[in-house]
């Protein structure tokens, strides 16, 4: 696929612990290579709604900042246009990006160094400085996830459960093995647990009830295994323990791969309580983890990944463990409904 | 004993995918590891200092094996390191961490 772009700036960040512009940066650092991330995510997400075709011949991809105050920008717009067929476009508006997880990587460093004092308020200004000749821009390959055409029938769905759908990115979550993320996230308790999730993308005819486009995903199946180590607060995927999910998946002989992998953020087990306990320690389930990121930056790059966290939820009803699945949503994981269905 | 010429990679999901013949940038002299690293770098994924590795049909290549010793078969990769997830530092995640002035 043929890429377009002009950017005429040179982004960086600052990071300062004065929120005014041009006050003494404690650190300060070209984040231009964050780009290639946004602009893959405004692709994916193009395809993933059904603006796009999965293959376009060619895209233009226009980046633009939206100043506060200029040069710093308050956001980023990337939209993505079809350079030939229908000329479709597709925009997504960056808040956020690789560039913020950066800082507070450097702030935790900061404050361990003793440089910074525990507990002080720093501000991250992204600067979008305009260049005569700035650095050319290195964005990776646009690819489109891999979608099948097929009717939720073929693939084994019977009947459409609890829960809703996100308009955009529908997302079906096997009866079953929601059932069986519960009990472990409950049996594991404050200890992390977590396993491979198969699942596919799948292409309707038709865009579902309440839904704007035809691809759905379907989260099909979890595989639990005991090399994946777990402990309070971390786990630890294991490559040969995801290989062999891979392997189950092409067994199951119905298009699946490992599409993530679900974990859980701990779960009470003495107050009985967890969804009430504002006091309680463990990380709510609808948290996503600097090492989380780290997660879907390397294991699981793509994205139309979505992560699938268990656990406490402030506010949830009842005293069962919850399910929260995060997609790609603006340069960070952002929590969105879904609905089970039986097969 | 055929040996690949070509080598198809892919991430776990098999959502990014590259593949090269072993006769540019990458070469039957390279190894197993620098193999991995060439693959990470196309598809723009970042190292992080974390332990990666390649499986073919299920089995673990060693890192330095050179890619002309690999047969024909073993021409299809996933990549993938060892990584932990999980809520520690959950409470300096995005939500919470520095703020965009």
């Amino acid at each position: 696929m043929h890429v377009t772009t002009d950017f005429p700036f040179e982004l960086f960040t600052e990071l300062s612990v004065d929120p005014e512009l041009g006050a003494e940066a404690i650190h300060r650092e070209s984040v231009q290579s964050d780009l290639g991330e946004l602009v893959e995510e405004t692709f994916v997400g193009g395809v993933l709604a059904d603006a796009f075709p999965t293959h376009p011949g060619g895209v233009r991809v226009d980046i633009t900042p939206v100043w506060d105050q200029e040069p710093r920008a308050r956001a980023l717009e990337v939209r993505i246009t079809e350079q030939d067929g229908e000329g479709r476009s597709f925009t997504r508006r960056f808040e956020t990006g690789r560039w913020m997880r950066r800082a507070q990587r450097k702030t935790e460093q900061l404050v361990d160094e003793g440089t910074l004092e525990e507990g002080v308020r720093t501000y991250v200004h992204l600067l979008a400085e305009g260049k005569d000749n700035p650095p050319e821009l290195s964005l990776p390959a646009l690819q489109a996830p891999t979608i099948t055409e097929q009717s939720l029938d073929e693939f084994g769905v019977r009947e459409l459960g609890d829960g809703e759908f996100c308009p955009d990115r529908p997302v079906l979550v096997n009866e079953r093995m929601l059932e069986e993320i519960l009990s472990h996230t409950e049996e594991a308790g404050a200890e992390e647990t977590g396993g491979s999730t198969l699942g596919k993308m799948i292409k309707l005819d038709q865009p579902l009830p309440g839904t704007s486009t035809r691809i759905v995903t379907v989260l099909s199946a979890s595989l639990m295994d005991a090399r994946h180590n777990g402990t309070v607060a971390r786990i630890t995927f294991d490559p040969a323990a995801l290989q062999e999910a891979a392997q189950v998946a092409q067994l199951r002989a119905k298009g699946e791969t490992v599409l993530t992998a679900f974990h859980t953020h701990g779960w009470g087990t003495e107050c009985g309580q967890c969804n009430q306990n504002t006091g309680c320690t463990l990380p709510s389930a609808t948290l996503v983890s600097l090492d989380d990121y780290q997660v879907l930056e390397c294991l699981f790059p793509s994205k139309a990944t979505l992560m699938p966290i268990a656990g406490r939820k402030l506010g949830a009803p009842g005293t069962r463990p919850v399910l929260e699945i995060h997609a790609w949503r603006g340069g960070r994981m952002v929590s969105i409904p879904w609905r089970t269905y039986g097969d | 004993m055929i040996t690949t010429s070509r080598i198809r990679f892919s991430d776990l999901s098999q959502q990014k995918r590259f593949s090269t013949d072993l006769t540019d940038e990458l070469t039957v002299d390279h190894n197993v590891d620098q193999a991995i690293e060439h693959f990470l770098e196309q598809i723009g994924v970042p190292e992080n200092d974390l332990p990666w590795s390649a499986y073919s049909r299920g089995v673990r290549l060693d890192k330095r094996t050179r890619l002309g010793d690999l047969p024909e078969q073993d021409a299809d990769w996933t990549v993938l390191p060892t990584v932990t997830a999980g809520g520690a530092g959950a409470s300096t995640g995005p939500s919470t961490g520095p703020s965009t002035g």
